[in-house]
């Protein structure tokens, strides 16, 4: 249990007082809100807007990705379409 | 024989007293009809339908624009005879998920009111809310308007437009010009130099703007620089704030900085999000922030905008169709402003969506109002409300209070007489203690609830007067469950997740079916004697529950009668003579049935 702990605190802070990691796999599609964006689109129809710079190799419409990011609660955007995704690294798919 | 004449009585007085009521809606002008075909049609059944409603009636049928040709959404011009018959057509009522009236935003042109910028008649989402009207009484002079955005450029076309001083929290200086185009594009909503024989119109065209940059190139910033610059708006004299952006999460330092500004007096108005999803993001979703989701030129809800939870007015924010390889289609669906064009720092005019387009109408509006006298904000949140479009159908929540009207909230401020505030708006604001939860007022017509559950009880009384029986708590729950059900549940919503559970459980029984379509069109199998003469069978030899099936029978009958008068609208079947005469029938049936199961019980005893 001693050994756990901190482990577990550690777990914690990550979520609330920095910012959670996340996997997702989709497709990477520009969205035509406002003056534009990119997003990753899930199979389930989840928005994720990539933000700002991003690996210029992602921006590719219809690319198939893996890629592993941060969500970044504390940013606010002008397309608005949900979750705003920090691009750590990725990998195509198919 | 007497009291079969006091209970004919009692329904004719009923009938007459239901269809003089005239409805909560505001009925509007219209000369022509929105026909939504199905959206698993094939296009050449379209093809075919369309054909044959030209051959029919003389009409042809044009889509509204490209973007509403793949949503099948078309638009017929005729007088109100044709669009009746269409209405009635059991072919196209097959064929399409509603024909409906294709409400017109007044289009005449008021003597020296219709500007002479050479692309304003390009703008309809400026007709869409009356603004031409509102600018006989004030075009927003001495209100300043804070546009918290990617900052504002002084294009060509707000060159005449008056500015006070700003920041540029991004890089940390006076100028806040922009680099990204949004903001400028959000600028010329609220006051585009107007009647000045260039480009396009704006709103408030004589309120001032306050350029706040806090949005990067890229088009995205920090909570920190946002709610600097909400504090910055109210310490230097801001009456508006309008903010499209989203995307966040919630934050104590932004929900502070919003408070401080609404205790000062500012109306803070921002985007619902553009993942047409059941949540305003923040930070529309605070409590003391208009939240506004976005209409296309038809006045439906654009596709991409969030509805639902928190959403508390809808404006245009236009919507364009996807041309190919991504690029845009035809963009007279969109909101054209002058902006600049973000690689070339030039000025150009483009047509934007969003929810981020449909925020500056209100906030342009609130400055006309403002300007008009009322500059509290729960006063003016009030007004727009009020002074809103009503929308008769809209079980989600799209358009909040209904659809923004320039002239009617400058009339309304200008006299200076408000209604009653909302009902439930205490649960609201007190829902506003727990982040997650939220109160839509307005989704629950309130008086044809009160006559379903007055109707119950008199017959009720009606036939206890016929035979007299003990009046116990089964009977009552079965009246109320038939007949109003808890109704007020049907407002609730959670923040993202879907409302479908407070539907059902704020559904009456002959309203079940339809909770689940999310229509206000009653389904036949519930809205019938169905489900209170199954009750009957199955529950009559129970002591106690066969009193919740005979008061089921009759809450069920007074909410098919007051359906047949106030909203006689039903699935498959459709609207008008059919759908009266079947719940009319069914009516009747339940209030049978319970008759002869009260006669048999009472003469048992």
């Amino acid at each position: 249990m001693g050994h756990d702990a901190p482990h577990l605190l550690a777990l914690f802070e990550n979520s609330y007082s920095k910012y959670m990691n996340i996997q997702i796999v989709g497709t990477v599609e520009y969205i035509d809100i406002g003056n534009g964006t990119w997003a990753v689109i899930t199979d389930t129809d989840e928005q994720y807007e990539i933000w700002q710079p991003a690996p210029e190799a992602i921006l590719q419409e219809g690319l198939k990705v893996k890629v592993n990011a941060k969500i970044r609660d504390d940013v606010f955007t002008t397309a608005a379409i949900g979750d705003v995704l920090e691009i750590e690294d990725f990998q195509r798919l198919g | 024989m007497k009291k079969f004449l006091l209970s004919c009585l009692f329904f004719v007085g009923l009938f007459w007293a239901l269809s003089s009521y005239q409805g909560l809606a505001v009925q509007g002008k219209y000369d022509s009809m929105v026909l939504n075909f199905r959206d698993n049609l094939s296009p050449a059944q379209v093809e075919r339908e369309l054909k044959a409603i030209s051959a029919k009636y003389g009409i042809e049928p044009k889509f509204n624009s490209p973007f509403s040709k793949s949503e099948n959404l078309y638009v017929v011009k005729g007088d109100a005879q044709v669009l009746e018959k269409l209405k009635q057509s059991e072919e196209l009522l097959n064929l399409t998920e509603y024909v409906e009236a294709n409400y017109v935003y007044s289009m005449e042109f008021i003597g020296d009111s219709t500007p002479n910028d050479p692309m304003y008649k390009e703008q309809w989402n400026l007709k869409a809310i009356e603004v031409e009207k509102a600018w006989q009484k004030t075009k927003g002079k001495g209100i300043t308007v804070a546009v918290i955005d990617t900052g504002v450029s002084k294009v060509d076309d707000l060159k005449s437009t008056n500015f006070v001083k700003g920041y540029d929290f991004v890089n940390d200086r006076e100028d806040a010009s922009d680099d990204n185009g949004h903001g400028t594009h959000v600028a010329g909503t609220i006051a585009q130099s107007t009647n000045n024989n260039f480009g396009v119109a704006g709103i408030a065209y004589e309120a001032n703007i306050m350029p706040l940059k806090v949005l990067s190139a890229s088009g995205g910033g920090t909570i920190s620089d946002i709610a600097e610059a909400i504090i910055f708006a109210a310490d230097n004299g801001a009456n508006v704030i309008n903010m499209s952006l989203g995307g966040g999460g919630e934050s104590k330092l932004m929900q502070d900085a919003i408070d401080y500004a609404y205790k000062k007096g500012v109306v803070i108005v921002a985007a619902a999000g553009n993942s047409n999803r059941n949540a305003a993001f923040y930070p529309a979703r605070y409590p003391k922030v208009i939240a506004v989701s976005a209409t296309g030129s038809t006045g439906e809800k654009a596709p991409y905008s969030n509805y639902g939870a928190g959403i508390d007015l809808a404006a245009p924010g236009g919507a364009i169709s996807r041309g190919k390889n991504g690029e845009k289609g035809d963009t007279s669906g969109g909101i054209l402003q002058n902006t600049i064009d973000p690689k070339t720092k030039q000025s150009v005019f483009s047509s934007f969506q969003g929810t981020s387009m449909a925020s500056p109408h209100v906030a342009g509006v609130v400055a006309l109002i403002e300007a008009s006298g009322v500059k509290d904000p729960e006063k003016v949140f009030q007004i727009l409300k009020q002074s809103s479009r009503k929308s008769t159908d809209d079980t989600l929540n799209y358009y909040g209070a209904g659809h923004l009207n320039a002239a009617a909230a400058v009339n309304l401020a200008s006299q200076g007489q408000l209604g009653i505030p909302d009902f439930l708006r205490w649960a609201r604001d007190n829902g506003y203690l727990s982040p997650r939860f939220w109160v839509d007022g307005g989704a629950i017509a309130l008086i044809p609830k009160l006559i379903m559950m007055i109707g119950s009880y008199l017959l009720a009384w009606l036939l206890n007067r016929w035979f007299p029986f003990r009046w116990n708590w089964s009977f009552n729950n079965g009246i109320f469950f038939g007949g109003a059900g808890l109704f007020f549940l049907r407002g609730f919503y959670l923040f993202d997740v879907t409302q479908l559970p407070f539907r059902i459980a704020g559904s009456s029984l002959p309203e079940l079916g339809n909770a689940f379509s999310n229509t206000n069109a009653l389904n036949p199998i519930t809205a019938s004697v169905l489900l209170p003469l199954g009750l009957l069978l199955i529950l009559l030899g129970h002591p106690q529950w066969k009193w919740f099936a005979i008061g089921s029978a009759i809450g069920t009958s007074a909410c098919l009668a007051t359906s047949a008068v106030l909203a006689p609208q039903m699935m498959w079947i459709g609207e008008g003579s059919p759908a009266i005469a079947f719940l009319s029938v069914n009516s009747l049936l339940c209030f049978g049935f319970a008759y002869l199961s009260i006669k048999s019980e009472t003469s048992t005893l």
